[in-house]
């Protein structure tokens, strides 16, 4: 498979950061209560991540090993602030949703946990397309969920009042938790049908190749 | 390590990356800072749409604090409506923190009509900022009182009772600042009062009654984790002889850590301020409570489990109700007494005397119509006339002869109370012209048959004014120390 093609796949779907690794659970958890405040966080990480992935690998062969979290950090929380100040500055209905976690994404573990593990490593392309994977991976999930609660917690989708019935608990922090868990639970267990869907496949290959071997 | 080597060595190239790192980001966050800075006239233009949906033009007004639980940080005057846009930083939330709203107060006529829109602007130190929605918020517009602040008990449905006093403080102290713009400012009545520190000077009243007790409706502060209390206490002869909890401030769960007798009031009936000064000191400073009875408190240096700062608060009160007693009391004797039926009357030359006799008024009237002012000396006795005379009649020269007679010698009114008076010129003592009169009584109607009317509605207003307030001179005697001579009506109820 081409690498790109892999690294992906693994950010959108195998290793999804949220819903297979359960990282960045704290942001998750404070912003699926709305479907606008879920896309908005999903997409600001999304930005972050790609640009600090980006400077991390073009800067890897310049910092020192045993500094290179501190200087992680600074460049991390230099993108975090540089967000905070676009948004209060251009959109700053999203900012006053999100205010109090956006600072929160300096030590997003998702963040840190792909510049320490991929962008430390490859090369700036391939930093970049698992910065983006992975960004578009959180987004897609919490926004995902975030449509979840907010229509069945508050019978609306980004912010447009859908309907009357409403299930209170999925408006709060509790629910959120809920339909995180349920929606790793069933997440998992279809990336698991897949997997083994994909490895019958391989054995039965594998098995009609050795007898056409013998025969 | 020589300086050679240090300089070749790892740990000054970690240290110089570090650096340079840190150097490139700070240059970088300072250029975008100055680009993207939002201006507080951005943020102000912000709110206004908010607010109102689009921009308007504003004033900008000098801020002054008018209320203590309160900060007021900006203030605008809209130029097209005439409201105000107040921005106030409100003290007493959750760990001591404070909740900054803006609030737009409405006005007409040069007067607070009430308040249009609560928007939160920030807040330190408050968790549960979510309860406080927009439903919750636009209680304020709805529940507007001119005479009373807004407060924890009537704004509802936000169990965060520390914030939402917060949010009260905020608010409140708008509306005082617009009240001051047209000269309404807020005069402390309880100035001089002992053990004031922990009680709402504002949200508290007293009210003297005619047996000489007192009934005050005392709204506390809040103490550490208590909040506000609302506490009703009646004190006589300096002892209480009612209390009760109508607003328990304490944390949820913290109410069943009281002491039961502090809980139902019954153990502060009979006390007066001694026994409350004894427990917590002549300046009353919080102390715990270390254990109770059904009679007392005991207070020490370590809380054993009771809920001190809610007993503090209740037993503060009690100080605060029965240290003022007295001073109520002198208060209530030096304020004027509201009359009724003072339109046709000179206040200010009338006077009154109590003696074995009843009430010996000397009343003296403005004029009306043709007639000028009359001197007229009544005296009332258990609410009916005993004597009418008028000393000094105001008929139009001549006019004098077509009075009703036993108006002009005062015998109609013999024996007369406020019921005879308001039967002839209905509650409100509006004017209406004699149609007929014979020795007991007068008729009117429409159209002046040729009596005196103006002179005749004089005379009988200055009785029904004398026994509408007989009753009021008899318990303004009462309150006074027991001293002679005459009594000067002075003003009405606003003239304190």
């Amino acid at each position: 498979m081409n690498k790109y093609k892999k690294i992906t796949l693994d950010g959108l779907i195998f290793q999804n950061p949220t819903l297979m690794l359960v990282l960045g659970t704290c942001p998750t958890l404070a912003m699926i209560k709305s479907a606008t405040s879920a896309f908005g966080m999903g997409v600001t990480v999304l930005v972050i991540l790609t640009l600090s992935n980006i400077i991390i690998s073009a800067l890897r062969k310049v910092i020192p090993n045993s500094v290179r979290i501190p200087c992680y950090i600074v460049i991390i929380a230099t993108l975090v602030t540089f967000a905070r100040l676009f948004l209060d500055k251009f959109i700053p209905d999203l900012y006053e949703m999100m205010e109090g976690f956006l600072a929160l994404i300096v030590v997003n573990c998702i963040i840190l946990g792909r510049a320490e593990a991929f962008a430390s490593k490859r090369n700036v392309l391939e930093s970049a397309t698992d910065g983006v994977a992975n960004g578009l991976g959180f987004t897609f999930a919490l926004t995902l969920m975030g449509i979840i609660c907010e229509f069945f917690g508050k019978g609306s989708l980004f912010g447009v009042h859908i309907m009357d019935f409403q299930i209170a608990i999925l408006s709060q922090s509790a629910g959120a938790f809920l339909i995180y868990g349920l929606s790793i639970a069933v997440f998992t267990y279809v990336i698991d049908a897949i997997e083994r869907a994909r490895r019958v496949k391989a054995n039965k290959l594998a098995r009609e190749n050795l007898l056409k071997e013998a025969a | 390590m020589k300086a050679k080597q240090f300089f070749k060595s790892n740990v000054f190239k970690c240290l110089i990356t570090l650096l340079c790192v840190l150097l490139v980001c700070g240059a970088f966050l300072t250029i975008m800072n100055g680009l993207l800075e939002v201006t507080s006239e951005e943020r102000l233009n912000r709110v206004i749409s908010k607010i109102y949906g689009t921009n308007v033009e504003v004033d900008k007004l000098e801020t002054k604090d008018y209320n203590e639980n309160a900060e007021i940080k900006e203030a605008y005057k809209v130029k097209s409506e005439g409201n105000y846009l107040i921005k106030a930083t409100g003290k007493g939330g959750y760990q001591g923190g404070t909740v900054t709203c803006w609030t737009v107060v409405l006005v007409e006529n040069n007067a607070v009509k009430g308040v249009d829109k609560v928007v939160i602007d920030g807040n330190e130190k408050q968790t549960l900022m979510s309860q406080f929605t927009n439903s919750v918020l636009n209680q304020f517009s709805q529940k507007y009182d001119p005479d009373n602040p807004y407060s924890s008990s009537v704004i509802t449905g936000a169990s965060a009772i520390l914030t939402k006093n917060a949010i009260c403080n905020s608010v409140n102290a708008a509306i005082d600042y617009v009240k001051a713009q047209f000269g309404e400012v807020w005069v402390n009545p309880y100035e001089d009062f002992d053990f004031v520190k922990y009680i709402d000077e504002k949200q508290t009243k007293y009210e003297v009654k005619a047996d000489k007790s007192v009934e005050y409706k005392i709204v506390t502060k809040g103490y550490g984790e208590a909040s506000a209390f609302n506490i009703s206490i009646i004190v006589k002869d300096g002892k209480i002889t009612a209390y009760e909890i109508t607003n328990n401030g304490s944390t949820g769960g913290y109410e069943e850590f009281m002491p039961p007798k502090v809980l139902d009031g019954t153990m502060f009936i009979g006390k007066d301020s001694a026994y409350f000064t004894a427990l917590y000191g002549a300046e009353m400073d919080y102390k715990p409570v270390e254990n109770y009875d059904d009679n007392n408190v005991t207070t020490g240096a370590t809380n054993e489990g009771i809920a001190s700062n809610s007993t503090y608060l209740c037993m503060y009160a009690g100080a605060f109700a029965t240290a003022n007693y007295q001073r109520c009391l002198d208060i209530e004797a030096q304020k004027p007494i509201v009359y009724d039926f003072v339109k046709y009357i000179d206040e200010k030359k009338t006077t009154y005397t109590v003696t074995a006799e009843g009430v010996e008024f000397e009343i003296v009237t403005k004029g009306y119509g043709m007639a000028e002012p009359f001197k007229i000396a009544v005296t009332v006795k258990d609410g009916k006339i005993t004597a009418y005379q008028i000393i000094s009649n105001g008929s139009t020269s001549g006019y004098e002869e077509f009075m009703p007679p036993k108006v002009a010698d005062g015998t109609m009114f013999i024996g007369k109370e406020l019921a005879f008076f308001t039967g002839i010129y209905g509650a409100e003592m509006g004017y209406q012209a004699i149609t007929g009169a014979d020795g007991n009584n007068v008729t009117t109607g429409a159209t002046d048959e040729g009596i005196s009317s103006n002179s005749t509605y004089l005379c009988m207003y200055a009785g029904a004014f004398a026994t509408a307030n007989y009753q009021k001179c008899i318990d303004k005697e009462a309150q006074k120390p027991p001293v002679g001579g005459e009594q000067q009506p002075e003003g009405g109820a606003n003239n304190e």
